[in-house]
């Protein structure tokens, strides 16, 4: 295969996967702030280890490896800070996340109509709280709301987004 | 699955995880958390659910600074909302459809209903995206000789590229590979936006465009013009504001239709074969463009990056003998160069002597000439007020990247420790910057990493072993014992890894030549990001003889320097995007 249409191969992969993956490293650094460090190193990492990449093998679980010791190196690096999951809650999320991958998937992609089901008020807040560099306080400022009602409003709603997330799945998780 | 949580159990839970996930619960709930999970798969479960909820929501702010940039252009697949998620995918792969100047024969051609539901669908897909994650359009795969324009944060190989993200470059190559499968290469000076995986608009400046087989139909797009390939390798350049355009194809054929379908001027189409090139331009105030035949050029473009070089290790040294075989840098003071930012600067306290001298007799470890300082306190004089540095700043990307993980090492040899008894009393090796926020504060906070030795016990250790003075995880100033005494006669090796991004470094101290010994990695004591600390570019000999008081004994501390080597690796052109990643973790 020749250099360019291993490359495009590349593109092709990442466009497809990167977002699974930055959900895995997500799982296992529990902190957006990481996630995304991780994930630049990831990124890179499988991209310039791509020539060794069998073709046709499992993408997804070659690049979970990698994410997953990039997220070790991180923690090992970091050691002087606090680490939420320890080698063995890594294990299982691990675990977890691979065995149960798809209906990861499915849910990730029931996201998007969870959210237009909604109340507009409450959408509009997610949309607030996710924008670039929105903070709960400066949510908290444009919808003149205290900072304790809009961390209150959004657990509501993540829980409201999980649960129609979960039964977009429920068939797969308990069948 | 077994264990399943109670009503009460799971809110219990859900309070939990999103309390740890906005860093609202205390170090007692998470050591909960992690004991149910540890102990309940279903609990872990649900904590990998969250965290998959928290990914999707994300997914778009991770490039910040350049999705700020990401001003959605003529193309409606630009502005993919997160919201529409897979759906939108369908939707934008039809706008962009409808996007490819059919739009106005299409509606022509269909009834009204149809034609509402269209604008109807334009409608949805074309909303701003509040929750603007989109998937990467684009990665970059090379770069050479790469300069990057002012407001563009530098992008690394790898990099993924996301709808609206413009890059601007100054100088040099970069190669973009479209998730269509396009090669482009782009070359500075530039603006370039990736628009789509199988569309770009060239702002100013010049492309080349590689579409395999497959991938016909990759477009791009400028100010005035539009180029549709039909298979085949192209080169486009827009050459001014006045949207002066080049298109040559080196090989197949390309489509070429000029105008803005908006205006009241007509579109106009061309197809162009391999060999051709064409020069468009406006031919009068009304925008009218005329495409004229010009010669074609082979050297027009450029059409292959050349081969990277692997980067090397790299090294800054100062051991006054020469260093990198550069004399005049390497001198006592010396001047800039081969790294160096400065010359070594000594800055005096008024109330102590201070005499340096470059010797060779009874050479440090490594042999050669060394550098002597020799500090002095005559009885009589009040006590210092400001410790003696000699320092020389390390310039921030010359040989070594400071951006990047560097090591630090130096040889010390103490020569004279007289009356080194107060607590004033220090002798040490530090980086130093003074951040704006820190202003006037230098005295306490203008290191970032600081070994030295105390003249008196203090609470940071016993007296006379080296002390490194940090921060702790909490972000409070601590100091590290090192249990290691320092002794007049002996000469100590210090290697002090320098990660900037996370603020922290890691100290090794030899002595006299023997084995390391190596510390914990701990914070860095100023506050603030690597960046507004300077990434801490300096290498600084610290002393205080300022012991006592008017009217006592004479104090002197020498010492001898030998070999500061700055070690990294060899400057990058190109850093994380993003910049300075680092979120605060030591306030």
């Amino acid at each position: 295969m020749s250099k360019s249409s291993k490359t495009q191969e590349y593109v092709r992969l990442w466009t497809t996967y990167g977002q699974r993956v930055y959900a895995y490293i997500l799982s296992l650094v529990a902190n957006r702030a990481d996630a995304d460090e991780v994930f630049q190193e990831v990124s890179m990492t499988v991209w310039m280890k791509f020539d060794q990449f069998e073709l046709g093998s499992n993408f997804r679980a070659w690049a979970y490896r990698i994410a997953l010791n990039k997220v070790r190196e991180f923690q090992r690096a970091r050691r002087y800070l606090p680490v939420f999951l320890d080698s063995d809650l890594l294990e299982i999320v691990d675990r977890l996340t691979t065995e149960r991958s798809e209906a990861l998937d499915n849910q990730y992609r029931a996201l998007a109509d969870c959210l237009g089901k909604l109340h507009p008020r409450d959408r509009d807040l997610i949309e607030r709280r996710y924008r670039v560099g929105a903070t709960p306080k400066s949510v908290s400022q444009q919808v003149g709301r205290s900072v304790a009602a809009v961390y209150k409003a959004l657990s509501r709603i993540h829980d409201a987004l999980f649960d129609c997330m979960r039964r977009a799945t429920v068939m797969e998780e308990y069948a | 699955m077994s264990n399943r949580l109670s009503s009460e159990e799971m809110a219990e839970l859900r309070r939990l995880i999103q309390g740890l996930y906005d860093g609202r619960i205390t170090s007692d709930e998470r050591a909960r958390l992690k004991q149910w999970m540890r102990q309940s798969e279903e609990a872990s479960w649900i904590y990998v659910q969250y965290m998959n909820l928290y990914a999707g929501l994300h997914w778009d702010t991770a490039q910040e600074s350049e999705l700020e940039q990401a001003v959605p252009k003529g193309a409606a697949g630009a502005s993919r909302s997160a919201i529409l998620g897979f759906l939108g995918d369908v939707f934008q792969q039809g706008t962009n459809f409808l996007s490819r100047s059919l739009v106005l024969s299409l509606l022509l051609a269909v009834g009204l209903p149809f034609m509402l539901f269209l604008i109807l669908i334009l409608h949805v897909a074309r909303q701003p995206a509040p929750v603007a994650r989109a998937m990467p359009v684009a990665k970059i795969t090379q770069m050479h000789e790469c300069v990057w324009g002012e407001g563009s944060a530098p992008l690394p190989v790898g990099a993924d590229l996301f709808p609206g993200q413009r890059i601007r470059l100054s100088g040099g190559l970069v190669e973009i590979v479209f998730a269509d499968g396009t090669n482009v290469i782009v070359q500075g000076p530039s603006t370039f936006e990736t628009n789509t995986r199988g569309e770009g608009f060239l702002h100013i400046g010049s492309l080349v465009a590689n579409v395999p087989k497959g991938a016909e139909g990759f477009t791009i797009r400028t100010p005035t013009a539009t180029v549709v390939d039909l298979g085949t390798e192209f080169g486009v350049a827009v050459e001014d504001e006045k949207d002066t355009l080049e298109v040559q194809v080196f090989q197949g054929k390309v489509a070429l239709k000029t105008g803005v379908e908006d205006a009241d001027r007509k579109p106009s189409h061309h197809h162009l074969v391999a060999g051709r090139a064409v020069r468009v331009e406006s031919a009068d105030r009304q925008g009218k463009m005329v495409v004229r035949e010009v010669a074609f050029s082979a050297d027009r473009f450029v059409r292959r990056l050349p081969a990277p070089t692997k980067p090397v290790k790299a090294a800054i040294i100062a051991d006054f003998s020469g260093g990198e075989g550069n004399a005049q840098v390497d001198q006592f003071p010396g001047t800039a160069g081969s790294g160096w930012a400065t010359g070594w600067n000594v800055e005096k306290a008024k109330e102590l002597k201070c005499i340096t001298s470059i010797e060779q007799a009874n050479p440090l470890l490594g042999g050669g000439k060394y550098l002597r300082v020799l500090l002095q306190r005559e009885s009589g004089v009040a006590r210092a007020r400001k410790a003696i540095t000699v320092e020389r700043r390390l310039a921030l990307t010359d040989r070594v990247d400071l951006t990047k993980p560097y090591v630090v090492s130096s040889n010390l040899r103490i020569d004279v420790l007289n009356r080194f008894t107060e607590s004033r009393d220090r002798l040490g090796i530090c980086s130093r910057n003074i951040p704006q926020s820190e202003a006037g504060r230098e005295g306490q906070l203008s290191t970032g990493w600081y070994i030295c030795v105390v003249g008196k016990g203090n609470k940071f250790g016993k007296s006379g072993s080296w002390i490194f003075f940090a921060r702790n995880r909490k972000g409070q100033a601590i100091g590290v014992d090192s249990r290691i005494p320092a002794r007049e006669g002996n000469t100590y090796s210090f290697r002090i890894l320098v990660d900037p991004s996370a603020r922290q470094w890691t100290p090794s101290i030899a002595v006299n030549g023997g084995k390391w010994t190596k510390f914990k990695p701990m914070g860095m004591r100023t506050r603030g990001t690597a960046k507004e600390n300077g990434y801490w570019p300096f290498l600084r000999l610290h002393c205080w003889a300022g012991g006592g008081n008017k009217g006592e004994d004479v104090g002197e501390v020498g010492f001898s320097v030998d070999s500061g080597l700055p070690r990294g690796k060899r400057l990058r052109l190109v850093r994380y995007w993003g910049g300075e990643a680092y979120r605060g973790n030591n306030g």
